[in-house]
């Protein structure tokens, strides 16, 4: 079936329209769903999906919550007042990925950075999911490991922080110890384990 | 063409055509999103680390005691006839099969469990099974995920629980999926009622793409969208309150056809019998469409000689790369059109 918008695109979009009682069919490839303004998300790929949450995001950034409470970690503070959750040039220290670049692509670039993006997830989760937290399954092991690792992910994630402000400093000196100090940490752990600590820090406990 | 674990001549479990409203649900599915702590997700691993993750998750895949015929398929080396038969299959996705570097999915040959490694997570554990059984898919599911939790460390955060590449997929990381077959639905042109009730309740419906990007007419998929604050029960008790409720509407609209033009609907069924019995050329999209009306003609008794299981069988075996794999070679769509209307052919001559 042909986009009836473009008549070129497969349509991909089906709708059944009721206007003055009248039904009416619709079908439409997604380009053209979208330029309607049809948000239709069962056929919106994920990676429109969240770019178009992500932007809707920033334009009501300043009217949303402080849903991250004190966890500040990564935010740019523009000039303007209307700063986004989380800019995007904020990269992951773990995998070096930034948040525009996931805005862009959808897809993130290791577990940590639901530590490093969250003020940015948090809303995202919230459109997606109509939820921030998680019910269900908990691995049997984070019972008798989770402290440990939250301890840890708590202390690089600090670490992380005063690098980026030292960073932004130009204090380029402090910069490279911190840098060692994460190294070391991550060395002596062995591997780095689960991301925990996303629910530690914060102050959006639900 | 290298050996696969699945023959195109068995049909898997789930496609045996049992199983609870086989009628209307051809599958149930259940997928769960893995990945392990320590590794970046796959979008941003080099090459090593890529190749020392899939030797890591195949050792321990092929250790494990999560079935006895559990077997690895290193699709980095398969053969591309090959990889598209498991994509056919519903084994791997499409973008498994034609992805690039190492990469495998580990097979029950009874294909009641695959687990794809390095795919858009590090693991997707799937179970299938045929006709509308979601519980005893999760059921097995949970044992897959819990043997494979006590040998690896997967990524998990208490506030976001199991951590995945795509946001939307994170929490449970888990996806039901029920593939329905609607056609009197869908003639009636009530299907798109279904598509509106079932989107405000945070379902999906898809409809189930056959080969390229042609629709194939009366499948559709429904799935759950929500991974994150509901929990795997949860889930799995919306799915049980919408399904029924559809296959309810579907036999329904059946029954009425039935009752209001019997021989109309009788000439729609044996008009895609006689052509699936005499075409000499087809393509797949039609052999589908044909074989849905066929479908719906067994299912009502209207096709008598016709066992579904081979409807069933006759779905996946027309598909492009299970005849070029029951061919033993490469054939290119003029003479795959031409093999597969002498297939068919041949099949349905057995029944007379
Ligand atoms: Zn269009
Ligand atoms: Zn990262």
């Amino acid at each position: 079936m042909i986009c009836q918008s473009c008549n070129q695109n497969v349509a991909t979009v089906h709708l059944t329209e009721i206007m003055n009682k009248e039904k009416k069919e619709v079908h439409l490839c997604e380009e053209c769903a979208k330029d309607k303004g049809i948000s239709y998300k069962a056929n919106f790929s994920v990676q429109e999906l969240i770019s178009h949450l992500s932007t809707s995001q920033a334009a009501t950034a300043g009217a949303a919550k402080a849903s991250a409470g004190g966890d500040t970690e990564g935010e740019e503070s523009g000039a303007s007042g209307s700063s986004q959750t989380v800019g995007a040039q904020t990269a992951c220290p773990s995998c070096g990925l930034t948040f525009g670049e996931f805005r862009s692509t959808g897809r993130l670039g290791c577990p940590e950075d639901y530590v490093h993006f969250k003020r940015g997830l948090v809303p995202l989760l919230e459109k997606i999911h109509g939820a921030t937290h998680h019910i269900g399954k908990v691995p049997s092991s984070t019972a008798t490991s989770s402290v440990s690792v939250a301890e840890r992910q708590r202390e690089l994630t600090k670490i992380r922080q005063e690098l980026n402000v030292a960073i932004e400093k130009e204090e380029y000196e402090r910069a490279a110890e911190l840098r060692d100090q994460i190294r070391r940490l991550e060395e002596n752990e062995g591997a780095p384990s689960a991301v925990d600590g996303a629910g530690h820090e914060g102050g959006d406990a639900v | 063409m290298s050996d696969l674990p699945v023959r195109p001549e068995d049909l898997g479990e789930w496609l045996n055509g049992g199983g609870p409203d086989a009628d209307i649900v051809i599958s149930s599915r259940l997928r769960l999103a893995r990945n392990l702590a320590g590794f970046p997700f796959l979008t941003r691993i080099d090459a090593d680390q890529r190749a020392e993750l899939e030797e890591l998750l195949r050792s321990k895949l092929t250790g494990s005691r999560i079935a006895n015929d559990l077997l690895y398929v290193d699709l980095k080396k398969a053969d591309v006839i090959d990889r598209l038969c498991l994509v056919e299959r519903h084994l791997i996705s499409k973008d498994h099969a034609s992805g690039e570097g190492e990469r495998g999915v580990a097979l029950s040959t009874r294909e009641a469990v695959s687990i794809m490694v390095n795919e858009e997570d590090h693991l997707r554990i799937q179970v299938l099974r045929s006709g509308f059984r979601p519980e005893e898919a999760f059921r097995e599911i949970r044992r897959v995920d819990d043997a494979l939790e006590s040998a690896l460390d997967f990524a998990f955060s208490a506030q976001f629980g199991y951590l995945t590449a795509c946001p939307t997929n994170v929490g449970t990381g888990m996806r039901v999926s029920v593939m329905l077959h609607l056609p009197a639905l869908v003639m009636t042109k009530q299907i798109e009622k279904v598509f509106h009730a079932v989107s405000k309740i945070n379902l999906a419906v898809r409809g189930v793409y056959g080969e390229g990007t042609q629709p194939s007419g009366d499948f559709y998929q429904i799935s759950n969208q929500v991974t994150l604050g509901r929990s795997e029960e949860d889930i799995l008790k919306t799915v049980h309150e919408v399904v029924p409720q559809i296959i309810r509407y579907e036999r329904n609209v059946r029954d009425s056809l039935i009752a209001e033009n019997r021989r109309g609907l009788e000439d729609r069924v044996w008009r895609a019998y006689g052509m699936l019995e005499r075409a000499r050329l087809i393509t797949s999209e039609e052999t589908m469409d044909l074989l849905s009306a066929v479908r719906m003609g067994v299912n009502l008794g209207l096709i008598e000689q016709m066992p579904i299981s081979m409807v069933n069988e006759l779905f996946i075996q027309t598909q492009p790369a299970h005849l070029q794999k029951m061919e033993g070679r490469r054939l290119e769509t003029p003479e795959r059109d031409i093999t597969r209307a002498d297939f068919i052919r041949k099949r349905l001559n057995q029944l007379n």
